[in-house]
């Protein structure tokens, strides 16, 4: 069966462009637009793994984070983010990876790979 | 005349005014070097030995150091005074260890310089003179240094003589130590501005990492949907076609600006240290050996001389790594036709001082003050981010960064940090 991602992101254009990679790579893909739509997404369909962006207008992807990990313990949560200083940040440290945002998406996709690989 | 007037303290009035004088020189506004030539050349009227000389005790070099004199034109050719004694060595020493003056008188044809040696100290100062006073500066039990007097004649003094240059010696020593005492507040007052301007500094970078912060975010985003639909759109174009080179531009151009915004949260990401008790060799070796491969290949001679030893510091050794990697790599980049790299430890009195030194022609003069600058580079690819990060932290480690450079020879990089003692460095980590 195809794993499900879950892609938060505020940014159309960006939602978009994760949809079309992870894809491409034999992902399925579902598409939050904010904090809250996530959690209901999540609700409604099951996920494998949630990759979840930080600075978010509403509820941010920290606090995200820490419903996830209350409700769905082992549900891997994949921190994207443009701050890097989120790494000091006490309630990131509840995440499975932290990836800083680049047009290169190599890294991205082979942390994806290396969480789902070890949840068959 | 029978007999001299006679002043206070059963002085005669001629010694009054020679004390009198000594004070009014020691409080009086002239610079310390000016205040102690005047008092040596006092001193030498006043007991009419022809050369007066000032060595004053250097705790840190462990030797008598010239200070002051007058006088030493003498018909005779001589050897020139010494401007230093070692510890233990002359006549001075003997005075610091014995704490009460020594009087040297020839006896017949025998020179001073073998009567010395008789009393169990050689003093080449003394060879040819055939007398010598040497007066010790002492206040409070603290040993400042000597009154050095020789003459080519005997001269032998009186009891109210030495009283007198008793006195002297005394305003001599109180005006050592007041100025001293005024270096020392000089220091302190040196390390506050110092300290001032480091502070002024990471503040200027704080507010440059605030402003990084916000442009990371601002400008990753579109960067991100920008360089990842290029590189979706070359997925879809056929391999020869002329697009192609377009998109790869593109993708050039925003990996370029992804660079420069890793180095500029370069700062922020680090704007935390974390000291630690770390060797300071430990971190120059590591730094080092990852360019020992580069620069064999690019025909330079890496040199490294580390003081023996450890140099404990409290340090952030993953930053320091990254302080030192970027003067490396500027340096190895300015030699492209070979050269000697020479990276080095010491210890200089409480710091341990870091130097990182090319022979890649050194920095022109005309962009010196601007090397530490965010964002200035003479680079085609620079970030021009590599000394401003290095500055900053070291800046961080509360040390201290200078370029000593050698126009058309080489630049070297002086880092100084704080040495600390293993013992205090317990229990901080």
């Amino acid at each position: 069966m195809k794993k499900r991602i879950l892609v938060v992101d505020d940014e159309e254009g960006l939602r978009l462009l994760y949809k079309e990679e992870l894809e491409d790579e034999g992902w399925d893909v579902v598409l939050a637009s904010s904090g809250e739509e996530s959690l209901q997404r999540m609700e409604e369909s099951g996920v494998d793994l949630v990759l979840l962006d930080i600075k978010m207008p509403g509820m941010d992807g920290v606090e995200v984070l820490r419903r996830v990990k209350e409700k769905w313990k082992d549900l891997p949560v994949v921190l994207c983010t443009a701050y890097p200083h989120y790494k000091r940040d006490f309630g990131t440290w509840a995440s499975d990876a932290y990836v800083i945002k680049s047009s290169d998406l190599t890294e991205l996709k082979q942390t994806l790979k290396d969480i789902l690989g070890k949840r068959h | 005349m029978g007999h001299t007037q006679r002043g206070t303290k059963g002085l005669p009035s001629s010694d009054c005014a020679i004390i009198e004088e000594a004070q009014r020189l020691t409080l009086g506004a002239l610079p310390l070097e000016g205040k102690l030539k005047k008092l040596c050349a006092l001193m030498g009227r006043f007991t009419g030995f022809d050369h007066c000389l000032l060595y004053l005790w250097d705790a840190d070099k462990r030797a008598f150091v010239l200070r002051a004199s007058s006088g030493g034109n003498y018909p005779l050719r001589r050897n020139p005074a010494p401007l230093s004694y070692g510890e233990g060595t002359g006549a001075a020493s003997m005075v610091k260890r014995r704490k009460k003056p020594l009087e040297l008188v020839r006896k017949g044809q025998d020179e001073l310089f073998r009567a010395g040696r008789g009393k169990g100290f050689a003093d080449v100062g003394l060879e040819g003179f055939s007398s010598a006073v040497i007066h010790p500066l002492t206040a409070a039990n603290v040993f400042y240094g000597v009154i050095y007097l020789k003459s080519a004649a005997i001269i032998r003094l009186s009891e109210q003589r030495r009283r007198v240059l008793n006195i002297v010696a005394l305003q001599m020593t109180e005006t050592v130590k007041c100025a001293e005492f005024a270096s020392d507040i000089h220091a302190e007052h040196e390390e506050l501005v110092e300290a001032r301007a480091r502070l002024l500094n990471s503040q200027k970078l704080l507010s440059l990492g605030d402003m990084a912060a916000t442009l990371a975010h601002e400008i990753r985003n579109p960067l991100l949907s920008i360089g990842g639909y290029a590189a979706r759109l070359k997925i879809h174009l056929d391999g020869d076609c002329k697009a192609i080179a377009y998109v790869n531009s593109m993708l050039g151009g925003v990996q370029r600006v992804e660079r420069l915004m890793d180095g500029m949260v370069g700062f922020l990401k680090d704007s935390v240290v974390e000291l630690r008790p770390e060797d300071m060799n430990d971190i120059v070796a590591e730094a080092v050996r990852v360019f020992e491969e580069e620069a064999g290949e690019r025909g330079i001679e890496l040199v490294k001389d580390l003081q023996e030893g450890r140099l404990p510091v409290m340090a952030d050794r993953d930053q320091l790594k990254i302080a030192f990697d970027n003067i490396i790599v500027n340096a190895i980049q300015s030699m492209d036709k070979g050269g000697r790299l020479s990276v080095s430890t010491s210890k200089s009195g409480a710091d341990v001082v870091v130097r990182v030194a090319d022979s890649g022609g050194g920095i022109e003069p005309g962009i010196l003050d601007r090397i530490f600058n965010p964002f200035f580079t003479t680079k085609k690819r620079g970030t021009g981010l590599g000394l401003p990060i290095t500055s900053a932290i070291v800046a961080r480690h509360l040390g201290s960064i200078v370029v000593d450079n050698a126009a058309g020879v080489g630049a070297t990089f002086i880092m100084k940090f704080k040495f600390v003692d293993a013992k205090n460095a317990e229990g901080k980590g």
